[in-house]
């Protein structure tokens, strides 16, 4: 029942080791399990995605590695201290000038060097294409860009593990294209573990090292997948590529008796 | 376009000016007890003060500024305390929401009874009236800040220090500001109040004089002054609001009732 991931390398560093996952939310009209029985291991400096269906408990998932909650049973090892977060939702600082937004976040963890934070600030807007916006408050600026911020945000407390919860579901087709794109950058350059929670089949396709599926009622994990297609990746070409088509059909095959269940 | 801006916002009291002031003149209105805006003015600004108005406005202006301060404050800090820790809450928002509904001018009896009928008892409904409002509406902001910024804040470790005066305070300004124009208004409507009854000088003590001794267009110039210094009081508020919350988002919603 459980998909189990595929063997590490030897000599990999594991980055993150959940053994048995499960969180059960009371309710007053009952509990309801958001997952059961999760288990699964990345790697350092590894591109995981997690695949699955609204409501199969993606978001949970990520507030039990960030350790925003805790889980009701199992257990969930972290080696990396230094985390960063993108959320589903708008999570800038409405308040704070998008400079402000980053150079808050690092005063807090350096507090001695503000000017160096600030500058650390405005070379990470600066590399998400935002250096003209750096003083505008997030709600003078597009949905698109706010998202970019907070990608900005989550590299420039220099994290060793990225967590992203569907942090382009609510961008257009293009935008969306072009921030996927920023992000493998991003990500190349700094070599950060990522866990990339979406629910978009091509997009876990495109980002991903491994992929897990996820399977909804109970959430947990049917399997993972390894994707090799090489890198640096370019969006554009890989979409005409057989086997980027291919890594699609299987991941859809995977689910297939799920689709079919919603008929 | 601030100039249209001012224009417009001066049409509706000079408009309402001008009617008054006809109908006064015309005898549509019986001028001995409603004197036209203008003679009512030229008494404010030529006769008033020496009848000792200024002493009047000074009066009411100290007990609303003691009061008021005191009062927004203990309700700021209050209304935090009670945002941010559940139990804090439970314990205390049940005597709030009993305490708050009462007409503050209805306790004003028993405040004289304990605080005697001097400065002080004015000072404390005064007090007490923005007390409530600015801690109901600051709680009401504290406890409306979106889950996620909590999240951001304990994700990235923000000391809770920081968390407090990075966080919750701009997130609860805009309530907090709406509790504190809603309070500096019914500080000057419990002040005249407090001052119709035991007291020796006040705005609200000049118009119960004026009217006890018939002096209507000393009344009336009362109650100009009060007019005066509650769009002051407002307008000093916005303009302060804006100066302090400059990432509201309010312009896109303007224009978008007007369209
Ligand atoms: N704080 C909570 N209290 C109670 N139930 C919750 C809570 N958070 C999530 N749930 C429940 O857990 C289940 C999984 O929710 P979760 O938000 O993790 O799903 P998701 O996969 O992120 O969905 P989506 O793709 O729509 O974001 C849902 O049934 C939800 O109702
Ligand atoms: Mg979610």
């Amino acid at each position: 029942m459980t998909g189990h991931p595929q063997s590490s390398m030897p000599g990999q560093k594991i980055s993150i080791q959940a053994s048995q996952l499960g969180k059960t939310y009371e309710h007053p009209a009952g509990s309801v399990v958001a997952l059961r029985d999760l288990s699964f291991q990345v790697h350092a400096g590894e591109f995981f995605c997690v695949l699955g269906p609204s409501g199969c408990g993606k978001s949970t998932l990520l507030h039990l590695l960030s350790g925003l909650e805790s889980p009701s049973t199992g257990a969930v090892t972290i080696k990396p201290t230094s985390v960063g977060m993108v959320f589903q939702e708008h999570a800038l600082f409405p308040w704070m000038t998008l400079e402000r937004n980053l150079s808050f976040i690092l005063d807090q963890q350096a507090p001695a060097q503000q000017a160096a934070n600030r500058q650390l600030a405005r070379r990470w807007l600066q590399k998400v294409g935002l250096e003209k916006f750096q003083h505008a408050y997030p709600h003078q600026v597009s949905g698109g860009m706010r998202q970019r911020a907070a990608v900005a945000r989550s590299f420039a407390v220099q994290p060793a593990l990225l967590l992203m919860d569907e942090p382009f579901v609510h961008l257009d087709y293009q935008t969306r294209m072009q921030l996927q794109q920023m992000l493998l950058t991003l990500w190349q350059e700094v070599g950060c573990s990522v866990v990339f929670v979406t629910h978009d089949i091509e997009e876990a396709v495109l980002l991903a090292d491994r992929l897990m599926i996820m399977s909804r009622h109970p959430g947990t994990a049917k399997t993972v997948l390894q994707n090799d297609l090489p890198r640096p990746r370019h969006l554009l070409d890989l979409k005409t590529n057989a086997r980027f088509i291919d890594l699609v059909e299987q991941s859809i095959g995977v689910i297939r008796d799920e689709l079919q269940a919603v008929d | 376009m601030r100039m249209k801006d001012f224009a417009i916002r001066t049409l509706a009291p000079l408009g309402a000016f001008l009617l008054w002031e006809l109908c006064s003149r015309s005898g549509l209105l019986d001028a001995r007890f409603f004197p036209p805006p203008s003679i009512i003015l030229y008494h404010l600004i030529m006769i008033s003060p020496g009848e000792g108005i200024f002493r009047d406005i000074g009066a009411s202006l100290s007990r609303i500024v003691l009061g008021y301060s005191a009062g927004c404050g203990a309700g700021i800090a209050t209304g935090m305390v009670m945002g941010l820790s559940r139990r804090t809450r439970d314990l205390l928002y049940p005597l709030v929401a009993m305490l708050y509904p009462i007409p503050k001018i209805a306790v004003l009896p028993l405040i004289m009874l304990i605080f005697g009928i001097g400065e002080m008892s004015k000072i404390m409904v005064v007090f007490i009236g923005s007390f409530f409002l600015v801690l109901i509406n600051t709680l009401h902001g504290v406890v409306g800040i979106a889950r996620i910024h909590h999240q951001v804040a304990r994700v990235y470790r923000i000391s809770r220090r920081a968390y407090l005066r990075h966080v919750v305070l701009p997130g609860a300004a805009p309530a907090i500001f709406a509790g504190l124009k809603l309070a500096i208004g019914y500080s000057l409507v419990i002040v005249v109040a407090a001052e119709f009854s035991g007291a020796d000088a006040g705005i609200g003590y000049l118009i119960w004089q004026s009217w006890e001794t018939f002096s209507l267009k000393s009344m009336y110039a009362g109650l100009f002054v009060i007019a005066l210094l509650g769009a002051l009081f407002a307008y000093a508020l916005e303009w302060l609001e804006r100066r302090l919350i400059p990432w509201r988002d309010d312009r896109d919603t303007r224009e978008h009732h007007d369209a």
